[in-house]
């Protein structure tokens, strides 16, 4: 059997755990036992040797330092040997560091990283007390590199059967990723196909649509080359129409887009002009109107006015009674001056009569006659009243007079306004005649007759009624040419609905298949791999069920030879049934005296049994390794944490057995059952064993050499 | 060293199982020569490489075949359009 390439030299600790100033302990390659009281350093020395090549990966790293030793290093230094020199590991944790620092020297003084020196370092056991740790050479192997928890690692670790199950996890991820995507794969087929089938069941509803009220009506259905050639003559008249070359265009429906663009600008140029036209024409005969209504009016007017001034001159004549104005008013003035006359006569004679009546005078105050005063009372009242009769006759007679004047007065200037109203609308008919001279195109001067406007308005009217009739004939062509290009248009959309039927049709029935084809490949391969993969797991598992009965055995052999365990004997390795942990392991206990039960460890065993338990695979195959170790330390501390101790030679044997390929490092308490048979089992020459006579917190363990 | 250091090393029970040893039964229950020759493949990319080349091998094998299919698809959608 090749031993280990290194052995462990020299470990020197300062400041880690219950050491504080730096002590060496020479082993020179050899085994060392370590006695000493509980709780005074020795497991420190077992921890020191496990923090150099691991450091704590879960645990503040601060809690390795001593307490006491604050200010100086936490170090521990192990020299390691091999056949070309000394190695030097360093760990070191700093003051004030959190994280330690590991520094490798190799025996040609190069600085190497630990995954360089010893890629594949491992170790076996609890946290804390017994552990086996090894590093397989770097050529062989495929270790795992961390901590090995769980025996389905370690079992195939040691049956060298770890790519197997690695193999088929990652057949199992590619699978899974694979199934996935071919689901995607066969999901985007599916939704292609129903796209072009929903796209064909859309283009056969709007060709159904079509058919049900078909442009060529009880005619054959046209075919596309029929329908092309109707298109082209349709097109070359309208370009003929709009004075256009015909188009280069051989697209039916691009032609017939220009087409529906020359026929809007036919349509709307020939209804610009009708509109123009008949424009001119409205207002021609809007103008003719008014000015005949105009005619009319001032027709109207100048009777009016004759009338009038006929009346007027009818009624001045009666007022005049034959005189003329001048007369009346010379006469009138007559008249005024008459009434002043009488007024002074009557008013003196008033006057006289009151002085009469006052004085009765017996004479004539004028004339001095004398007259008797009744008398002369009886005259005055005479004159008197005749005075007052003619005056009242003449201011009468002025009443009339003074009347007829001013009627006449009156009269006299509304025919003057008569005159002047006749004389405006003689004006005005002389203006219209004019004016309609103009519009009609006759020489100035003529005239022109009611009958003549009447015939002209008639004519407009016939203009302006055959404008608007020319007017609609353009709408309906403009209609007749949209119907033709419209039902053209859907022809040729028939014959696009019949391209596409037989488009996704041949599709639907040829264009998928190559897709198919290839999706049918990738659905092939993923058989193939799982296939492969079942295969695999088959072959995996029936190895192993094969080997279960060997390794049951030679697990319950060593696990008894540790533990002596009477109640749970039986070491039992199946395989999980679950097809989830197909590839997991599952230890269990159980005893020959009731072979057909078996119980978890966890459940059934104290903690002793249980750190046996897991220490077990190391026992079992590190006698049959084979590739050499680049090291292997059994670092045990206190034994009777993870083995029955009660007889010590049955597990100094397996411990012995274990020193043929394993450097051990054990720590006790109880010197007196080890202490006389270490010698026995190991030899001096090849031991090493120190005593930890006294603890000190500020000195650290005393350790001394055994005699 | 030891007594036992000298001593020949006790015959392994296990010895003729190893990863090598399960691999070499699959091809015999292997129904296709297709599922053989791909098997060969992956052996042979398992011994050149571990399990990485075959993870590599495989995958780069349905990239393949499935971007066939997709640009397949591709294709058809544009032949559509």
């Amino acid at each position: 059997m090749p031993a280990a390439r290194f052995r462990l030299h020299q470990v020197t600790i300062e400041g880690f755990k219950a050491f504080t100033k730096e002590q060496k302990i020479d082993l020179s390659g050899r085994h060392l036992v370590i006695f000493g009281d509980n709780g005074c350093g020795k497991s420190s020395i077992i921890e020191a040797i496990r923090w150099a090549l691991f450091g704590l990966a879960d645990r503040p790293e601060t809690e390795v330092r001593n307490a006491f030793y604050q200010s100086g290093d936490c170090r521990v230094e192990l020299l390691l040997f091999e056949s070309a020199g000394q190695w030097r590991l360093t760990r070191q944790l700093r003051p004030g560091s959190g994280r330690s620092d590991l520094s490798i020297t190799n025996a040609q003084g190069k600085s190497v990283l630990l995954s360089e020196a010893f890629p594949h370092i491992a170790r076996l056991g609890p946290r804390e007390g017994t552990h086996i740790i090894y590093a397989a050479q770097q050529a062989s192997g495929h270790r795992p590199h961390a901590d090995i928890s769980d025996f389905d690692k370690i079992l195939y670790s040691y049956l060298q059967l770890e790519d197997i199950p690695e193999l088929l996890e990652n057949l199992e991820e590619i699978l899974e990723e694979q199934v996935e995507a071919e689901k995607q794969l066969s999901s985007q087929i599916n939704t292609t196909e129903e796209e072009l089938r929903r796209r064909l069941q859309d283009v056969n509803a709007r060709c159904d649509e079509l058919l049900r009220n078909p442009p060529w009506g009880e005619a054959g259905v046209p075919t596309a080359q029929e329908t092309e050639e109707r298109v082209r003559p349709f097109v070359k008249e309208l370009a003929s129409l709009a004075n256009a070359p015909s188009p280069s265009e051989t697209d039916p429906s691009r032609l017939l887009a220009i087409a529906e663009k020359w026929m809007l600008q036919l349509s709307q140029s020939s209804r610009s002009e009708l509109h123009k036209k008949s424009l001119v024409l409205q207002t021609k005969r809007t103008s003719l109107r008014s000015m005949s209504d105009k005619t009319l009016q001032t027709d109207k007017d100048m009777l009016a006015a004759e009338k009038e001034i006929a009346t007027i001159d009818e009624d001045l004549a009666v007022t005049l009674a034959g005189k003329d104005k001048g007369n009346l008013e010379l006469e009138l003035s007559t008249r005024k001056q008459s009434i002043e006359i009488e007024g002074q006569r009557l008013l003196l004679a008033r006057e006289a009569q009151k002085f009469v009546s006052t004085f009765e005078p017996s004479e004539c105050p004028i004339c001095s006659t004398a007259v008797p005063s009744g008398e002369l009372a009886g005259r005055l009242t005479d004159t008197v009243n005749r005075s007052e009769a003619l005056y009242s006759a003449v201011t009468s007679e002025v009443m009339a007079l003074q009347e007829k004047y001013d009627h006449a007065g009156t009269l006299e200037v509304r025919r003057r306004l008569q005159v002047k109203r006749l004389q405006d609308a003689q004006g005005a008919v002389a203006r219209l005649q004019s004016e309609l001279c103009g519009l009609l195109s006759k020489p100035p001067g003529a005239t022109v007759s009611d009958t003549e406007i009447s015939s002209h308005l008639d004519a407009l009217d016939d203009a302006i009624g055959g404008l608007a009739s020319e007017s609609h004939s353009v709408d309906e062509q403009s209609a007749s040419w949209k119907r033709k290009i419209e039902n053209l248009r859907t022809e040729l959309r028939f014959h696009e609905y019949r391209k596409q039927q037989e488009s996704f049709s041949k599709r639907l029935m040829q264009g998928l298949e190559p897709i198919r084809e290839r999706h049918r490949e990738v659905v092939e391969l993923i058989d193939t791999v799982r296939e492969i993969r079942d295969r695999l797991q088959h072959t995996f598992n029936d190895e192993l069920d094969r080997t279960f009965p060997h390794l049951d055995q030679m697990m319950s052999d060593v696990y008894m030879r540790l533990t002596k365990q009477v109640s749970f004997e039986k070491v039992h390795v199946s395989r999980e049934e679950s097809p989830a942990l197909n590839r997991k392991l599952r230890v269990s206990v159980g005893s020959s005296r009731a072979p057909e039960n078996r119980y978890s460890p966890d459940d059934v065993l104290n903690g002793q049994a249980l750190n046996a338990l897991r220490l077990v695979p190391y026992f079992v195959f590190s006698h049959f390794q084979q590739e050499s170790l680049e090291f292997d330390f059994l670092l045990i501390d206190d034994p009777s944490q993870s083995f029955d101790t009660s007889r010590v030679h049955l597990l100094l044997e397996e411990l012995m057995k274990a020193s043929s390929h394993a450097q051990l490092i054990i720590a006790t308490h109880e010197e007196d059952r080890f202490g006389p048979a270490i010698p026995k089992h190991f030899g001096n020459d090849h031991l090493k064993v120190l005593r930890v006579v006294g603890f000190d917190p500020e000195g650290g363990p005393n350790l001394v050499p055994a005699p | 060293m030891e007594q036992h250091q000298q001593e020949s090393a006790p015959s392994n029970p296990f010895d003729g199982l190893n990863t090598k040893s399960v691999l070499d039964k699959v091809p015999a229950g292997l129904t296709s020569e297709r599922s053989r020759s791909l098997w060969r493949r992956v052996d042979s990319e398992l011994h050149r490489g571990g399990v990485g080349a075959v993870d590599t091998y495989l995958r780069a094998l349905f990239s393949e075949v499935i971007q066939r299919a997709n640009e397949g698809i591709s294709a058809f959608k544009n032949e559509g359009t």
